[in-house]
Parts: C-alpha cells; sequence; structure tokens
C-alpha cells in the first residue's frame, strides 16, 4: 500500500561537540544563527520540506545530536530508519576533523544500516567564515578524507553567513532520497485485494 | 492474578435500572414504583445518599416506567429512558430539565462521546469546514463565539456528545447532537433494511460506527449520512508475532507430505492455535441475571448475535464478531471509503463461546457475561477497581478487585488459588493445547503488561508499598517476556525444522507424481519468521535481556558457544530449566540477523558501556512508565558465577565480531576501529584465518600493540610462495606499513625507526625509493610530535639521506605547526655550510624576515661564531660580500634581542650603508615607535659625529661636498617629520648652514602645518555632534504626557488613579508613547522574560510596547 511507503528523510548530523551541528541545522531549516552557544542535550530534529531536483518533494527531518557524548545515550530507535549521516568537522579545530572516521564507525555500528558499503555519508568542513590564519585544516585533507571515506560528498559552509548551507543540504537530501527509495522498494502492499466475507445475518432480508 | 472480593451488598427489591456513576462514585437506582435512590460509596461500602420519591409522576408522562438510566459526564446530565420519552436530568439534582419525546417508542438508547480533532494531520482543510458546518449548521455563531475565546485548544480538539436512540421499530433512529456542552442539531438515521437493527454504536472521531445484526455502517461527520461498509479485505500477513507463530504452525501442517496431492479445505488442525486476544477469568457468581436489564441467553452459541464495535488503545475501531468469528478493524485511511481488516477470531469465540454479550469497559478491557459467569478479557484495563453486578434477585453486590502483590502470589494466584475457577480457567483455555506454558507465560505477559500500564495500577495494586510493587512488577514483567520470547523462538524454530523436513519430503513425492507444489509458500514464510524474529528481539532490546540467555539461545551454536567460552560458566542448565530445544538446531538467515538481531547486540553493549562508565551505580531503566536504577546485576542470571562488566562486555563484543564476520564483514572494520572490548585470542585468529589484513591491524592498533600489528605485517609478505603473488603482496605490505607507521605516535618512535629502517633495507633499492619511504613515513605527518622528535627524525633522516634532511628541517620549519627553534638552529648551521651558494643565502635571508620565535642570542653567537672562524665549508678565507650579509643576518638577530645600538653599530658604523640603517630604524619605528624615535636620533647622532670627524679631518672649502652631509639632509628629509623638530635643530650641527637645509625645514613646516588643520578640523567637528546630542537630551527631556480620567492603562485597561502619586511606566512604540500601571508593567516583564527579570539584567529586557508585542 502507497502509505507505508516512507516520505520523511530522516538525515542524522554527527561531529565533535562545537563544530556547528545545531547552527548547520537551525541554518538550513529556519535559516537563523545564533552567536551563542548552548549545549545540545541529547537529541533534537527539525523538519523542512524539501524540492529535489524540482520535481520531487520529501519531508526531510534533521536529526541534531549532542556531541560530548559519543552514542552512548542514545538508543537502537534513534538510528533506526537513518537516510544518510551527516558528518561534521569544524576548520578551526584539527581535533574535530580526525574524529570524524571515528564518528562514522560509531555511526555504522549504532545505526545498523542495511548496506554498508554504500550508505549515503556527507561530509561537511564548517566554519569557512574564519580567518584564513585560524584555518588549521586544508581543504585537501579534506578531499583526502572524503576521498578515503569512499569518495563522499564534501562541502565546505559557514552555518553563520550560509555559505553553502543550502547546496549541501540539496546533497544530502538527494542522497537521503536515494536511500528511501532504495528502502522502499522492498515494501509491498499490507492487504489482499478484498474478500467476500457475508456480514449479512438475513439472508432474506431486503431493502424496500 | 486479579483478585475480586466482594465488599458491599445492597438489597433493594424492585429495581428497574441501575446507573454507577464511576466519576462522581454513585450508583443510582431506578426503581419499578418510579423511585430513584442515589447512594454513595466511601471506600469500599454503598451508603444510601438520597432518596426521590416517585420522580417522574408530575411530568405527564404517558407511561412513566424506567427502562434504562444513561449518563453523559461531559453534560453532566443522566438521561431516562421511558416507553417514549427520553428525560435529561441533572446529575447533582436530578432536576428535569429537558425531556426529547418520540412518539414512536424508544426501545434503545445509547450515549456516546469522542474528541473530534479539527486539525487531523492527514485532513483535508475543507473537508473539515464542511464537517463543522453539516453537523452544527443550526448554530453556527455559536462555533464561533467558541472560537473568539481564543483557546487553541478548542479550536484543535472539541468533544462532541451523542445521544442515538432507535425507536420502536428499530431500523429508525434519532441522533441529537451537542457541541461541547452546547446542543447543536438533531438528525433522523433509516437503516435500509427494516428487519435490521442497532448491535452497537461507537463514536469514534472519523464517524460513528454504527454494527447492525446484518452490516457496518459510518455515521460520517462530513457527509451527515449514514455510508455502509462494503469492502473488507484480509491482511496478506498477521502483525504480531503471536499470531504469525499460530499462522506457522498452520503452516507446518499444509507442507505435510501425507496432504500433498489432496485436494483439502483451508481448515486445518492446528498443532496448537492461538488468537490475539484472550481471556483472564476473574470471578464468578452464580444467579446472575444479566447486566443493565438485559437478560441471558441460554443458547451455547449466543455469540453468534455478538457484533460489537469499540476503540482500543491506539483508538483503533475494532469490531467483534460473532457471526463470523472475525475481529475487524475499520480502515478510515480514505475517509470517504473506509474499509474493514478481517482478522480470523475463531479461537476467542471457542474459549468465550458462553457469553451472548460484550461490553466494552471504558479503559479497554472487554467484559463477557451471561446469566453465570463474568470474564474479562484483554482489552486493557477497567475503569476504577470497582465492579457492580446487578443479580437476578434485586441484589447489588460491589466487587473490589486488585491485584495481589506478593512475589510469590502474583505466580501462585492462577496455579494455587483455592477459587476452582481458576482451574477451570486453565482448563478452558489451555486444555486442548500441548504447549501450556507457552500459553501461561503470554498470559502473564499480557496481565502485567496491562497492569502496568493501566491509569489505576496503583489502585489495582493490593501491597502497602505500591511504588515498590510496581517496580518489583516491572522486573516480573521482563522476566516472563524474556521466558515468553524464548519460548517463542524456540517454537519457531521447531516449526522451520518440521517444513524445511516435510518440504523435502513433498518434493521428492511431488517429483515422483509430478504435481506441483503449490501449497508450499516459502515467501509467506519467511515472513512469519522475520515479524517472529523482529517481535522477539524488540522486546529483548525494550526489556534489557540478559546477554548470556539470549546468545545462549537463540544465536548459532558456534557463537553461543562463546558463553560458556568466555564466561568460564557452564549454562547446561538454562535448556533445562526452560525446556527449550533449539539453541544450535535453528540458524537465522543473515537478512534477519542484520535487521533485528544487531541492535539487540549494538544496545545491550551500549547500556553496558553506561554502566562501566558510572562505575556500576546504575543506568535507569525505563519501562512501562516505571523508571528503575539497574545494576549490572541486571544482566546477570541468577545464581551464575560472579561476572564483571568487563567480562560481559567481552562477550558481547565478540559475539558482535563473530556475527559480523559471518553475516556482514565489511562492519568487522568499523567494530574494530571503535573503543571495544572483544576477546583479543578470537578476534586475532578469527581475522589471521580470515584473511582480513587491514582488519587485524586497526584490532591491534585499537589495542596498542604495535610490535604485534607490524610484525604481522613484515611477516605477511611472506606468506606465499607464489613469486607474481609475492610481488604484489610486498607492494601491498609496503603500503601498510607505511600506513601504519603513520598513525603511530610519538611515544613509539623508536618502533617507527626501527620499521622505517626494515623499509628501507627492504624496498630501499635507490635513492629515489629511500627519499620516497622517507618522505612517507616522516613528512607531514601529524601524529609525531616534531617538537619532541623532530631532531631525531631528522637526524635518522640524515642518516639514510643527507639532502633529504634539509628538506625535512625546511618544510618542519616553514610550518607553524612543526615549527621548533631547534630544528631552525640546526636549519640555519646547515645553510651555513653551503654559504657559498647565493640561492641558500637567499633562503636564510627570507628566513630571517620571517617572524620566527627563536633565542636571539644563540642565533647571534652561530653566526658570530662563524664570521669569527671566516672560513667556509671549504676552509676558504669568506668573502667580504658573504661577511657583510652574515653582518647584516646579525642585525635581525640584534633587533630580536632589542639591541638596536649595535644594529646600528653594525649597519651604519661597520657596513657604511646609511639605507640599511634607515630601513632599520623605520622598521623599528612600526613596531615601537618611542623605540623607533630613539634609535633614529641615535642613527643621526652616529651621522653628525661622522660629519665633525670628515669636518676636521677634510679641511673641505663647503660642507655641502661631505658625504655626511649629504646623509644629514636624507637624514632630515626621511625623520624629520617623526621627531619633535625643536629636537632635531638642536642636534644639528651648528656649522651646517641653514640655505642647504631650506627645502627639507620646509617640508617639516608644511607637514606639521596640515597635521595642525587635520586636529582644528575634527575639533570643530566634535563641537557640532556635542551641540546635537544636547538638542536631543534636551528634546527628550521636554517630553511629557497628560493622564486625566479617561486614559486607561494598555495592559489592564483600567484608568489611573488621580487622586495618588502612582508610579508608571512609559513605554514608546510605533512613535506612540502609552502610560501603564507600574505593576502591570513589571508583571507583564517578568511574564514575558522571566530571566532578565529574575537575574535583574534589563540590557536584553523590552523597553517598549513593541518589545513586548514581538515577544
Amino acid at each position: 500500500m502507497s502509505t507505508r511507503k516512507k516520505n520523511i528523510l530522516k538525515v542524522i548530523i554527527l561531529g565533535d561537540s562545537g563544530v556547528g551541528k545545531t547552527s548547520l541545522m537551525h541554518r538550513y531549516v529556519n535559516d537563523k544563527y545564533s552567536q551563542q552557544y548552548k549545549a545540545t542535550i541529547g537529541a533534537d530534529f527539525l523538519t523542512k520540506e524539501v524540492n529535489i531536483d524540482s520535481d520531487k518533494v520529501a519531508t526531510m527531518q534533521v536529526w541534531d545530536t549532542a556531541g560530548q557524548e559519543r552514542f552512548q545515550s542514545l538508543g537502537v530507535a534513534f538510528y533506526r530508519g537513518a537516510d544518510c549521516c551527516v558528518l561534521v568537522y569544524d576548520v578551526t579545530n584539527t581535533k574535530s576533523f580526525q574524529n570524524i572516521k571515528s564518528w562514522r564507525d560509531e555511526f555504522l555500528v549504532h545505526a545498523n544500516v542495511s548496506t554498508p558499503e554504500t550508505f549515503p555519508f556527507v561530509l561537511l568542513g564548517n566554519k569557512i567564515d574564519t580567518d584564513d590564519s585560524k584555518k588549521v585544516v586544508t581543504n585537501k585533507a579534506a578531499q583526502e578524507l572524503a576521498a578515503s571515506l569512499g569518495n563522499i560528498p564534501l562541502f565546505f559552509t559557514s552555518a553563520k553567513t550560509a555559505i553553502n548551507v543550502d547546496t549541501a543540504f540539496q546533497e544530502i537530501a538527494r542522497s537521503a532520497l536515494q536511500q528511501n527509495q532504495n528502502d522502499a522498494d522492498s515494501f509491498e502492499d499490507d492487504f489482499n485485494d478484498a474478500i467476500n466475507i457475508q456480514l449479512d445475518n438475513d439472508t432474506n432480508s431486503c431493502s424496500c | 492474578m486479579l483478585r475480586a472480593r466482594l465488599r458491599d451488598t445492597i438489597d433493594s427489591p424492585g429495581i428497574a435500572a441501575v446507573l454507577p456513576i464511576a466519576e462522581s462514585k454513585r450508583l443510582i437506582l431506578a426503581k419499578t414504583d418510579g423511585n430513584i435512590e442515589v447512594y454513595s460509596r466511601e471506600h469500599t461500602k454503598f451508603k444510601l445518599f438520597q432518596v426521590y420519591p416517585n420522580i417522574l409522576q408530575n411530568l405527564h408522562i404517558d407511561d412513566p416506567r424506567i427502562k434504562d438510566l444513561l449518563y453523559s459526564d461531559r453534560l453532566s446530565t443522566i438521561f431516562i429512558q421511558c416507553k417514549n420519552v427520553i428525560l435529561l436530568l441533572n446529575s447533582y439534582n436530578l432536576h428535569v430539565y429537558d425531556r426529547v419525546v418520540d412518539k414512536r417508542g424508544i426501545s434503545k438508547c445509547w450515549i456516546l462521546s469522542t474528541e473530534i480533532s479539527k486539525a487531523a494531520p492527514d485532513s483535508d482543510d475543507d473537508e473539515e469546514g464542511t464537517y463543522f458546518h453539516n453537523i452544527y449548521n443550526e448554530e453556527e455563531p455559536a462555533v464561533d463565539t467558541e472560537r473568539d475565546l481564543g483557546s487553541d485548544a478548542t479550536r484543535e480538539n472539541s468533544t462532541s456528545t451523542f445521544l442515538l436512540y432507535s425507536t420502536a421499530k428499530q431500523s429508525k433512529l434519532r441522533l441529537l447532537i451537542w457541541f461541547e456542552r452546547v446542543y447543536k442539531s438533531m438528525t433522523e438515521i433509516t437503516l435500509p433494511s427494516s428487519s435490521e437493527y442497532v448491535t452497537s454504536a461507537n463514536a469514534t472521531p472519523n464517524g460513528i460506527i454504527l454494527t447492525t445484526n446484518n452490516a457496518v455502517y459510518v455515521w460520517s461527520y462530513t457527509l451527515s449520512e449514514l455510508v455502509r461498509i462494503r469492502k473488507i479485505v484480509k491482511r496478506k500477513y498477521p502483525t504480531d508475532m503471536v499470531s504469525a507463530i499460530g499462522d506457522l504452525r498452520g503452516q507446518c501442517h499444509i507442507s505435510d507430505p501425507n496432504r500433498v496431492g489432496k485436494s483439502g479445505s483451508s481448515s486445518y488442525n492446528v498443532l496448537e492455535r492461538v488468537s490475539s486476544s484472550q481471556g483472564s477469568n476473574l470471578t464468578k457468581k452464580s444467579g446472575f441475571s444479566g447486566f443493565w436489564g438485559r437478560k441471558g441467553v441460554e443458547d451455547e452459541r449466543g455469540y453468534k448475535k455478538i457484533r460489537y464495535s469499540f476503540n482500543d488503545r491506539q483508538s483503533s475501531t475494532l469490531i467483534v464478531d460473532g457471526m463470523t468469528e472475525s475481529l475487524f478493524e475499520i480502515n478510515f485511511e480514505n475517509r470517504n471509503a473506509p474499509f474493514l481488516i478481517s482478522n480470523p477470531h475463531e479461537q476467542f469465540f471457542e474459549w468465550n463461546s458462553t457469553f451472548e454479550t460484550i461490553e466494552y469497559l471504558s479503559t479497554d478491557i472487554l467484559m463477557l457475561y451471561n446469566s453465570n459467569l463474568v470474564k474479562f478479557v484483554d482489552y486493557k484495563n477497567v475503569l476504577g477497581t470497582y465492579l457492580i453486578i446487578w443479580t437476578n434477585n434485586d441484589r447489588i453486590l460491589l466487587y473490589h478487585y486488585q491485584v495481589d502483590d506478593e512475589g510469590s502470589g502474583l505466580d501462585d494466584n492462577a496455579d494455587n488459588s483455592s477459587n476452582d475457577n481458576n482451574s477451570k480457567d486453565e482448563v478452558s483455555i489451555c486444555g486442548r493445547l500441548h504447549d501450556s506454558d507457552f500459553y501461561y507465560l503470554w498470559r502473564k505477559v499480557l496481565f502485567y503488561q496491562f497492569f502496568l500500564s493501566s491509569p489505576y495500577s496503583i489502585e489495582l495494586c493490593a501491597s502497602p508499598n505500591q511504588e515498590e510493587s510496581l517496580d518489583i512488577c516491572a522486573m516480573k514483567l521482563r522476566d516472563f517476556t524474556v521466558l515468553w520470547c524464548l519460548r517463542i523462538f524456540d517454537s519457531l524454530g521447531r516449526c522451520l525444522k518440521i517444513i524445511s523436513s516435510n518440504y523435502t519430503k513433498s518434493a521428492e513425492i511431488m517429483n515422483k507424481n509430478k504435481i506441483n507444489i503449490s501449497k508450499f509458500d516459502r515467501k509467506y514464510i519467511e515472513t512469519l519468521e522475520e515479524i517472529i524474529i523482529k517481535g522477539v528481539y524488540t522486546y529483548f532490546i525494550e526489556v534489557w535481556a540478559p546477554p548470556q540467555l539470549v546468545i545462549l539461545n537463540t544465536f548459532p551454536k558456534g557463537i553461543s558457544e562463546l558463553v560458556n567460552t568466555l564466561t568460564n560458566e557452564n549454562h547446561e542448565c538454562i535448556n533445562e530449566n526452560t525446556n527449550l530445544s533449539t539453541s544450535g538446531v535453528f540458524s537465522i538467515t543473515p537478512d534477519l540477523f542484520k535487521k533485528w538481531i544487531f541492535p539487540y547486540l549494538t544496545d545491550t553493549r551500549r547500556h553496558l558501556k553506561n554502566l562501566q562508565k558510572t562505575g556500576n551505580s546504575g543506568i535507569m531503566w525505563n519501562y512501562y512508565g516505571r523508571s528503575i536504577k539497574q545494576k549490572f546485576e541486571f544482566f546477570l542470571l541468577d545464581n551464575h558465577g560472579q561476572l564483571k562488566i568487563d567480562d560481559m562486555l567481552r562477550l558481547v563484543d565478540t559475539v558482535l565480531f563473530k556475527v559480523y564476520i559471518k553475516y556482514v564483514p565489511s562492519m568487522v572494520g568499523p567494530l574494530i576501529r571503535v573503543d571495544n572490548s572483544c576477546d583479543q585470542e578470537i578476534v586475532v585468529t578469527t581475522l589471521k584465518s580470515h584473511k582480513m589484513a587491514q582488519e587485524l591491524v586497526n584490532f591491534y592498533f585499537q589495542h596498542g600493540q604495535h610490535q604485534e600489528a607490524l610484525g604481522y605485517l613484515v611477516n605477511l609478505s611472506h606468506t606465499t610462495t607464489d613469486e607474481s603473488n609475492q610481488e604484489k603482496l610486498k607492494s601491498i605490505v609496503k603500503v601498510l606499513v607505511i600506513s601504519y607507521l603513520r598513525s603511530m605516535d610519538s611515544q613509539y618512535i623508536v618502533e617507527i625507526f626501527h620499521y622505517t629502517s626494515w623499509l628501507l633495507e627492504s624496498y630501499g633499492y635507490t635513492d629515489t625509493d629511500r627519499d620516497q619511504i622517507l618522505e612517507d613515513v616522516f613528512f607531514n605527518n601529524k601524529n609525531v610530535d616534531v617538537g619532541k622528535n623532530g631532531m631525531k627524525i631528522y637526524k635518522f633522516i640524515s642518516k639514510f639521506r643527507e639532502i633529504l634532511s634539509l628538506t625535512y628541517l625546511e618544510l618542519c620549519v616553514s610550518d607553524d605547526e612543526t615549527y621548533n627553534e631547534s630544528l631552525l638552529f640546526q636549519l640555519i648551521t646547515r645553510y651555513l655550510t653551503e654559504i657559498k651558494n647565493g640561492l641558500v643565502r637567499k633562503k636564510m635571508r627570507s628566513l630571517f624576515e620571517l617572524p620566527l620565535d627563536y633565542n636571539p642570542t644563540k642565533m647571534f653567537s652561530i653566526l658570530d661564531g662563524f664570521l669569527e672562524n671566516d672560513r667556509d665549508n671549504d676552509d676558504n678565507v669568506l668573502t667580504i660580500d658573504i661577511r657583510h650579509f652574515l653582518q647584516v643576518l646579525e642585525t635581525f638577530a640584534l633587533f630580536k634581542d632589542g639591541k638596536h645600538k649595535e644594529s646600528i653599530d653594525i649597519l651604519y658604523s661597520g657596513l657604511g650603508d646609511y639605507q640599511k640603517s634607515k630601513r632599520y630604524c623605520d622598521r623599528l619605528y612600526n613596531s615601537n615607535k618611542e623605540e623607533g624615535l630613539k634609535i633614529s636620533i641615535y642613527l643621526l647622532d652616529k651621522i653628525i659625529d661622522c660629519y665633525e670627524l670628515e669636518l676636521k679631518e677634510d679641511h673641505i672649502d663647503t660642507v655641502k661636498e661631505l658625504p655626511s652631509c649629504h646623509q644629514i639632509l636624507t637624514f632630515i628629509s626621511d625623520q624629520g617629520t617623526k621627531i619633535d623638530s625643536m629636537l632635531l635643530l638642536g642636534k644639528l650641527p651648528k656649522s651646517l648652514p641653514v640655505s642647504l637645509m631650506k627645502k627639507e625645514l620646509t617640508n617639516i613646516i608644511i607637514a606639521k602645518q596640515l597635521a595642525k588643520e587635520e586636529l582644528d578640523l575634527k575639533k570643530s567637528l566634535l563641537q557640532v555632534e556635542i551641540v546635537n546630542s544636547t538638542f536631543k537630551v534636551n528634546e527628550q527631556l521636554s517630553k511629557f504626557v497628560t493622564l486625566n480620567e479617561t486614559y486607561k492603562c494598555s495592559i489592564c485597561k483600567k484608568s489611573f488613579s488621580t487622586l495618588t502619586s502612582e508610579e508608571t511606566k512609559w513605554y514608546n512604540t510605533d512613535d506612540k508613547d502609552y502610560m501603564v500601571h507600574y505593576n502591570c508593567g513589571k508583571v507583564l516583564q517578568s511574564r514575558l522574560f522571566p530571566d532578565q527579570v529574575k537575574y535583574g539584567d534589563n540590557s536584553k529586557g523590552p523597553t517598549t510596547v513593541k518589545d513586548i508585542r514581538r515577544a
């Protein structure tokens, strides 16, 4: 039955604490940015209608996570049905970049995705609005990492100045939709065709 | 399980109707003599509260005999049904305030109510609009009034109450509608057939469901008409695992080879039949005449007349239908064409065949009854914990039922109770079945689920410490659930084994007889298997099932053996105790393993890690509304050894590793790379046997076993004898070793050097090869701390490639992250050996110009030592150019050391280079103005000294010819504007003619004049700004507002007192002034911005009404 088919794209944002996951989500969904840092507790999500390639419409559910504690507070239900995972690092923080692989591995172990080899990941290098002198992760290193993770899409973004955020999320939506359709293809109708069960107690009854 | 105790009995002969009102704990009895008795329940006793004598006497009713009583809490109204009138009484004082008269006669009434969502998520707005318009079209303004109140809740969800009654001719119905508490409309409904009568009515948010003896209808709010539901579908697959296991058992029979070739009916003799609803027999009393005026039917198959609609806990609308022995769900996804989903329910009716009446008790339990017996079945819990029974001899019995809390009592109650009904119930439910343990467990699970989820669970609990008892119940439910799930899993294994065996036999027979096997539906069986596996493991995840038990009983043999191996415990007793048989026999398909079993392992691992992190101080387990702090013991089995968290984590991680190896090898890498507790020996052996070199190396790395990892990689190249493969393998090993060395940090620098040497020996055939290896290992290696190990690495590289070591130094020095002072000195020393090379000098120069951090004294001593030695690398005397070059470099070190005079001495006195001296002064002036001026004056003094000297020595006619005179003029031109003019003039030699300085001095005067004019202009501008600001301040100070008697506070809309001196707050928004009471302003401010008010932070608070509105 068509109603069983998912039309919600579940996207999970992961990365070290303070890399700008929440800001990216708010920038994309609400087009807002707050300078004030507030640590996320547990997980939170926002939704946005997305138009992909101008002919497909879906609801993207963007799940923001707390970067402080890696996965230990989030149960299997959180990851179930994820269609795309966004890995975020801060271009001014080497450690956050080095941890990207760990985030990916942790996600794969916890999310139990159907095809780990092809599951869509997107890499975002955030805070590119900062001075060049403060940037410690080179574009080349990021490109090498993206290539080593299976040529995953890479975007350099700034939630603060809205650089590349929409473009990145368009790609995220596209990847998620592709994954979602792969999963949806396995759905089938819930019900058989109409069956003949006689509810009429009085077979001689007449409506007139 | 539930124990009912008779608490009170009322003898009241001549009862015509009974109405219990749970909300007010009252019981209304209508008597045949027209009296109404009102009883009030205090604890467990009924007390006669009031008698209303012959209440209908003066109401001019043709036949005042009361037939039935109904109640609507929403309308606070009691409805009295008589022969052709329904009276509406105020429920507090039983005052008749209205009546519904129908001369056709009234045979049966229903009071229904439902919440109707105005903004249903999938609803069409227009349709909703139509709905409201249709059912409330008579008094539309009333709806608007409600809307005008501005309550979102009112707009979103509205409770509607319906009074439905059938006339004496039962196919004619009338429906009266109240919206909230306001009467809206009345409508007539006629059933299509004159012989049709309503068996039940049920209000849902989608419409009123009317079941009749012939059909099922929806009275649609949108259309205001009756729509017959004609379409009935059947699910392809069951929705729950109990039904699935029942169906699977059916498949065992279908696949029986003895049936092959026979054209059989679809009915089959199941091994063990189940139904999705089974009962819990609570109490039995003889002499019941039925409930609320219904008379018992003696026919054993009285259930055939049952067709009853109700809403379950998830608000699904269901119909229990005795005629078709089905349970129908109504699907409203398409509101205009609802359809029924049929679920076979024969077993339910077989078990409950003696009951002809069903009553849905409002919080989710179905009560079945006849003249002898009352039975509750599993649709949720009962309203309150009291049950009122009206017996044949007009006695009212009040029962209070509770759950016995004693630990063993909960278990023993069903088996050992003296009440013979329980034993009878066991027989009636399970007597025909082989697997009574299964049903026993299932009943326990269902019971505790409903008990814990009941809003009355506290009241139902007979224990003095109810909260603790409920926690124990949750734990019991967990234990029963685990055992029940294991039992289901066991049954699944047995069924699949039978089916597989039958299939093989059937295939042989069919091949022999050339018959097609159409009965065997592999896909169907696989789907059932998935439903069961999913259900079982979802429960395991919810209840945090003990890993040892789950792994032992549900995992493939090779993996389940790990429990004994890794815990050093013998668990054979588990299977003996639980009578499970499938351990190691039945293996789950890889696909199902991936989908449903991995999550159990990863989630269990997560809980154990959380426990480990908290030092086993406990983590919260939330289950059925209970939050219980659980420690590690929760994951252990009773009467087994003393495992520690680390041991259990080792078991779970190793099992996860093993199942990944078996089912998803691509997940081994991620697991190995994250922090894990896998058993090292098993992992290493397994990975080696599977030739998963990368994963093994990652595992070693994760555990800091670098020697083992590198040793393994080194030996890997010798593992093949095939020459072509050996070459290929060798090159792979090279890449892996380099990659590994790069990932090691500084503390393993010795190992890094050791294996790099090995690489150089094994692969360093040419200089290029060696360079490549050294570059790959050491260059741009972020894991090695160059600050501490840079020199060691440099020396190591030098040992093999001298040229490359220089590049290494240059690379380290040029990168901020790897910069190190000692490397810089080393680099300078290396450059000095090549000082003859012009390119090296250029590099040196640019290096000194960089703002590097180093010890200037040491740098100066290196350069000075080299100059003193006066010998280059070839032991030749240094050329004058090189000496000058090095002296200039020395000034960079002196500059850093703050020894500027020494620098000027070198540059001006030593090298006689005025331009370089001047540039030095400028550089210093730019970084430190004061020091820059001082050193400029020092330079001027030097020039003047030189001038004086030249003047004495040369005896020339005009000073103009002196070189130092020219330098003085140049100095005045360059630095004159920076230095104080008087000081400059004072310093200039008296012998220097003013005419010579004409141009330079004029330039100074002009520059000073321009600076002065700029200052004056700035001053004037600031004065203008002061005038403007003063004007604005005065303007604000002169503002006023007049508060007369008619002026009202914008917030409370009350006027200001003219007699007292009251404080006010003044806001300005949209260029308008608003005065509000001081307290009004403060209160509103504190509500809208509590934080700012609390912490006294007014900076971000609202300053105007506009701010408040915006907030």
